[in-house]
């Protein structure tokens, strides 16, 4: 009886070891690895949505929180070493309100992209920057710490880019020959 | 159990390699249920997947947690608690681990959360079934059937989740069978039936049941051991004890073929461990007392009865005889055999005349004179048999006690012959074996912890306040003090509480299990 109970201990440490034996975080969704998983699962999160959000390159500071991916939406979200823990918040969703923001000029990654902004303070920075295009949204919200520098949002933007969703559909296609269903793909079975 | 771990493991390390052929195997499988897929029968199967629903889970294991705390399962909640963290630690790990997507080719109907295998929702709730099985349906017919409904309520959400695609098959099927396999194995080894059976009777967890293959194994011992044939086996004195099973032997004589009972006391692991337990709170409430150092076996503890029942038979003490030590199972379990005082009366329900009570007071004397201590003097461990008071449950005699301890003996034994008489016909018989400055030292030294259980309660009933009576009549005396401080109580109750500590911080951090 010892002994089993030692060797369920033992596979237990194995599975656990095994399962967390990962080079990278799996829920952290990376725009150069639009193979990886967590691309596919965003994909399937918001079927309709034509870009997902992803992490371009994090500065210096930021690091990835951690993604939340549900059958109704995609949220990532941002740590900083100054502006705290979820300083900012990314969801993706198939729509959203911006009746209340502004349009401003998209930035050289959002050609295509509608852009609205509406900064709520400055200091301690608050403020909400949305991207709307075809079948989706992607919303960021920034909430940084008392004391931390709002030019922080200016890294914290460059953090965060978009994949077309046809790359990640292209991607499972050519490695699976399966559909990602949704926008840009076949037709799918049911 | 650790076969099928470790076949995890190897599924876990070769899922990357392997995903295409995973992929396209579900994917068919899918596709194919896919292919099924009508309004009516897509309404039938999203109510069977409700059965995975946070809510629905999150009633069965609240449900189940309320039912074990009304009824005092302990054992079985913290078991059932623990199952819970660790299925969901596990089944968290692997999903990273392992981190699918959700099914592909086909569309998906229903809700769902971050990865797709294993299953978690599946996990969740086979876990909680398992739970509810284990945890409160009694061993035999009715907890067949729950496994068997188990079985088929998992199979039934597998089939539902596949059809609307909300996992991929093998999701379903590995999720499902984690969940069954931690529960099964946390309640198997932590909660063995024969040890920790689920009953609804009222009884106590000391005592175990005898009937099965333990009440064979018992009837086998005792033939071999002892030389006697065991013709019937029954539960005895269970209200008085919660330190083992007591039982009445009716036996016949190998050779002669004389019947006789016998009396006999089982003791199991738990028990060593419940004495650990009891010995570890009193130490923390009370300090070192007396000797608290814990028995480590069950031979040890069977060991130390028949001796100390050997030592006071030699000093003409009114105990049974004893018969010697039954092995059961080596190390597991053991039985002390004794004389059973078969018709008599329990002192608590039998006439207490002025020779009963001289013989208390002599037995008490005898066991000072001779540096011992019964340590547990109460109603059921004094029986009157034809007029002769006799001494049982020689468990926690003690050689050279303190005075303390001693002092206390004497008090008990007064207060449970003033239960069937009055204070001060027994304090005038004390004083023609005690002087009064001993009584008084015994009724100063005892209050609270100092008696047992029982005694206290019967003293509660008789609405007399019995210790004050006694403690009018002997000579006034400060009372003496039974906390004991030292370093190790100290570190001891430090230990518990960061113990403590440690478990609600290990439940508040896997909150999302239960809420």
């Amino acid at each position: 009886m010892r002994r089993s109970r030692f060797a369920f201990l033992v596979a237990t440490a194995l599975v656990a070891a095994t399962a967390s034996c990962s080079a990278s975080d799996p829920g952290e969704p990376i725009c150069s690895q639009p193979a990886d998983s967590i691309m596919v699962l965003e994909a399937q999160s918001v079927p309709s949505a034509t870009c997902l959000p992803c992490i371009a390159e994090l500065p210096i500071g930021w690091r990835f929180g951690g993604s939340l991916v549900r059958d109704d939406g995609t949220v990532i979200w941002l740590d900083h070493d100054r502006a705290g823990m979820h300083a900012v918040e990314v969801e993706l969703m198939d729509s959203c309100d911006v009746s209340s923001a502004v349009e401003v000029p998209p930035a050289p990654d959002e050609v295509g992209l509608r852009t609205y902004q509406e900064p709520q303070s400055l200091e301690p920075f608050v403020g909400t920057r949305s991207l709307v295009f075809d079948g989706g949204c992607i919303v960021s919200r920034y909430r940084f710490a008392p004391d931390s520098e709002p030019a922080l949002v200016i890294e914290a933007d460059s953090a965060v880019s978009t994949l077309p969703r046809a790359d990640v559909v292209a991607e499972v296609r050519e490695t699976l020959d399966l559909i990602v269903c949704g926008a840009g793909a076949p037709p799918c079975e049911g | 159990m650790a076969a099928y771990l470790l076949a995890t493991v190897i599924g876990v390390v070769l899922f990357e390699p392997l995903q295409k052929s995973f992929e396209r195997w579900d994917a068919a499988i899918l596709r194919w249920f896919a292919s099924w897929r009508t309004e009516p029968l897509t309404a039938v199967m999203e109510t069977i997947a409700l059965l995975t629903s946070r809510w629905l889970i999150r009633i069965i294991r609240w449900g189940t947690l309320a039912t074990l705390i009304v009824v005092r399962r302990w054992r079985h909640l913290v078991v059932f608690i623990g199952a819970l963290i660790a299925e969901g630690a596990i089944t968290y790990a692997l999903t990273l681990g392992i981190h699918r997507p959700r099914p592909l080719d086909v569309v998906t109907i229903g809700p769902w959360q971050g990865f797709s295998m294993p299953s978690r929702p599946l996990s969740g709730l086979a876990v909680s079934l398992i739970g509810v099985t284990y945890c409160l349906i009694p061993h035999g017919r009715v907890r067949d059937a729950a496994k068997w409904t188990t079985a088929g309520l998992l199979a039934a959400v597998c089939l539902a989740r596949v059809y609307l695609a909300i996992d991929h098959p093998t999701d379903a099927v590995f999720g499902a069978v984690l969940g069954v396999a931690i529960g099964l194995t946390l309640f198997r080894w932590f909660t063995p039936n024969d040890v920790f059976p689920v009953t609804y009777k009222r009884g106590k967890a000391a005592h175990l049941d005898v009937g099965g293959r333990r009440g064979e194994a018992i009837a086998v011992a005792v033939r071999d051991q002892l030389g006697y044939r065991v013709l019937d086996v029954e539960p005895v004195g269970l209200a008085g004890s919660g330190g083992s099973t007591p039982l009445r032997l009716k036996v016949r004589e190998e050779g002669s073929g004389t019947e006789r009972v016998l009396f006999a006391k089982l003791y199991a692991r738990s028990h060593v461990r419940a004495d650990r337990w009891y010995k570890l709170g009193r130490t923390i409430l009370y300090g070192k007392l007396e000797d608290e150092s814990p028995f480590q076996t069950v031979r040890r503890f069977v060991e130390y009865e028949d001796y100390a029942l050997r030592l006071m038979e030699d000093l003409d003490l009114p105990v049974p005889r004893p018969y010697g030590v039954v092995e059961i199972t080596p190390e597991r379990e053991y039985m002390i055999a004794m004389e059973f005082f078969d018709g008599a009366a329990e002192i608590g329900e039998a006439d207490v005349d002025d020779g009963v009570i001289d013989q208390g007071l002599e037995l008490v004397r005898t066991m000072w004179d001779e540096g011992l201590a019964h340590r547990d003097v109460k109603p059921a461990n004094l029986m009157v048999l034809d007029g002769q008071l006799k001494l049982i449950d020689v468990f926690f005699v003690q050689v050279r006690p303190s005075p303390w301890r001693q002092a206390v003996d004497l008090a008990n034994m007064m207060m449970v012959l003033g239960l069937r008489s009055d204070a001060p016909r027994v304090y005038d018989h004390a004083v023609r074996l005690f002087t009064p400055d001993e009584i008084a030292e015994a009724f100063s030294a005892t209050r609270g912890v100092a008696s047992p259980t029982q005694l206290r309660s019967m003293m509660k009933e008789d609405g007399r306040d019995l210790l004050v009576e006694f403690q009018e009549l002997a000579p006034q005396r400060p009372p003496i003090k039974i906390q004991r401080w030292s370093v190790r109580r100290v570190l001891l109750t430090l230990g518990v509480t960061l113990a403590a500590l440690i478990a609600l911080l290990l439940i508040a951090s896997n909150w999302a299990v239960f809420a």
